[in-house]
């Protein structure tokens, strides 16, 4: 086991920038996610702690080594690919036991630490099978055995199950779990999948164009994500944008008012734009909004396009000129929400709700989040703790109508 | 008849040198404008595809260092 640090790394490829002065720090046993879009710099990321690329600037240390300029073979990590990259002319037991045999260890040795790998992953009495007659799982599987048998002080694990299917990778996420808590190792796993990282990991790295946005567990970054992209990037389906301005006592969208005490916030002042984010779980309809503590007023909206999950409905609503962020501007700004004017909901699967309906929806108070439009930096999570304008900290006034 | 004779004289070493000339000066042309440069591109190509196998090996051998 080992900690591993990343003090200002950066990797640049001519004139772009692949990883920008990234400072992390990955305790003993910790099992991170690097999580992004394609093309953030995850992989590079990865790739300078294994040592397949060399940073243009800052250290790398694993344990109390630094290891930013020694080859791949004496950092103590091991790694699995996307690719799985067997040899196909080899059998299992040589597959898992060629990283050894390329060590010279001896012949007992292999034999114990490869029959323990298969044991930790399940494939006894496949060791002389050839890769070709294997399926996707049991070939990951190899691979990861492969890494095993070396005691790495690091597993690293870029995509790895990324070339599976839909239900095999659901199979291989909960097998990666046992593994960690069995061998209790670092793992450090880059994933495009946020569904892989938030079941899987101790902490999610978020890094967006070459740069880490937040490092915190799963549901520190779905509760508290600390800028726009975080809160679009975590949760899926991802986080509802509006648009508005603050104003004496709370902000004001296109189409509906939020009360709250300004006066609270820092960094920001009466008349400067903010987002508001929410999540289509925190979104009621009036009826079934009378369950949660803290409800805003009725917004007035129209049921556009349902999508039904089985346990649940995705109800795309229309919210008037309600100021909701298109695709393209928030993109700019590193967010992801509906285009102009939407808004997600989530229900449960035996409401009874029709397209083109009329109805009226509550926001649940406590999980509204605002950004600073600007800097798309968070502002604050959860509003009621903020105390409504005129009313006092914890208020919860209901009731009154909604200004349109 | 007179003048018949040397027209068709001169006229024939016209077309005869012309072309005979004119081949030379299109292959020096042809040399320089596409022989040279094909040779130079083909070249490139060539070490350009030896630093990529080069680079593709190095990968190939640090990547089962991480095996």
């Amino acid at each position: 086991m080992a900690r591993v640090t990343l003090e200002h790394v950066t990797k640049q490829y001519e004139d772009v920038t692949a990883v920008d002065d990234m400072n992390l720090e990955i305790e003993d046993g910790e099992f991170v996610c690097l999580v992004g879009p394609s093309g953030c710099g995850k992989s590079t990321t990865m790739e300078t702690i294994a040592g397949l690329t060399k940073p243009t600037d800052g250290t790398i240390s694993i344990g109390e080594l630094d290891v930013t300029k020694l080859p791949p073979k004496d950092r103590g990590v091991a790694m699995v690919f996307q690719n799985i990259a067997l040899f196909p002319h080899m059998d299992v037991y040589d597959n898992i036991s060629f990283g050894l045999r390329l060590r010279d260890y001896d012949t007992d040795e292999i034999d114990r630490r490869v029959e323990r790998a298969t044991e930790i992953v399940q494939l006894d009495g496949m060791l002389d099978r050839m890769p070709d007659e294997m399926s996707g799982g049991q070939r990951q599987r190899v691979a990861i055995a492969r890494a095993i048998v070396r005691n790495p002080d690091v597993f690293l694990m870029d995509e790895p199950l990324a070339n599976l299917d839909a239900k095999l990778r659901v199979h291989m996420r909960t097998e990666l779990q046992r593994l960690h808590k069995e061998l209790d190792t670092t793992i450090i796993y880059v994933t495009h999948d946020q569904a892989e990282a938030m079941t899987m990991s101790d902490r999610i790295a978020v890094i967006n164009a070459g740069e880490l946005q937040q490092i915190d567990p799963p549901l520190v970054c779905y509760n508290e994500p600390s800028n726009l992209f975080v809160a679009g990037f975590i949760g899926s389906p991802s986080m509802n944008f509006v648009e508005g301005e603050l104003v004496d006592n709370g902000l004001q969208t296109g189409s509906f008012h939020i009360e709250f005490d300004t006066s609270s916030l820092v960094g920001v002042s009466v008349g400067d734009p903010v987002t508001l984010g929410i999540r289509p779980e925190d979104v009621y309809l009036v009826d079934r909004g009378r369950d949660i503590a803290a409800p805003t007023k009725p917004i007035p909206v129209e049921t556009d396009v349902l999508e039904p999950m089985g346990n649940e409905v995705f109800v795309y609503l229309r919210v008037g000129d309600s100021g909701g962020r298109s695709m393209a501007e928030a993109e700019e700004r590193g967010a992801t929400s509906g285009p102009t004017g939407q808004l997600l909901m989530s229900l449960d699967s035996d409401t009874e709700i029709m397209e083109d309906q009329a109805v009226e929806v509550v926001l649940d108070r406590t999980n509204l989040h605002l950004f600073d439009a600007d800097s798309g930096q968070a502002l604050v999570h959860g509003i009621e703790t903020l105390g409504r304008s005129g009313l006092g900290e914890g208020t919860t006034q209901t009731g009154a109508e909604t200004d349109t | 008849m007179s003048s018949l004779v040397p027209l068709i004289y001169y006229g024939g070493l016209f077309v005869l040198f012309f072309f005979w000339i004119y081949g030379i000066v299109s292959f020096g042309l042809d040399v320089k404008n596409k022989l040279i440069p094909g040779i130079r591109q083909y070249r490139r190509g060539r070490k350009a595809t030896k630093r990529r196998e080069e680079r593709e090996n190095e990968r190939e051998q640090e990547e089962k260092q991480l095996y």
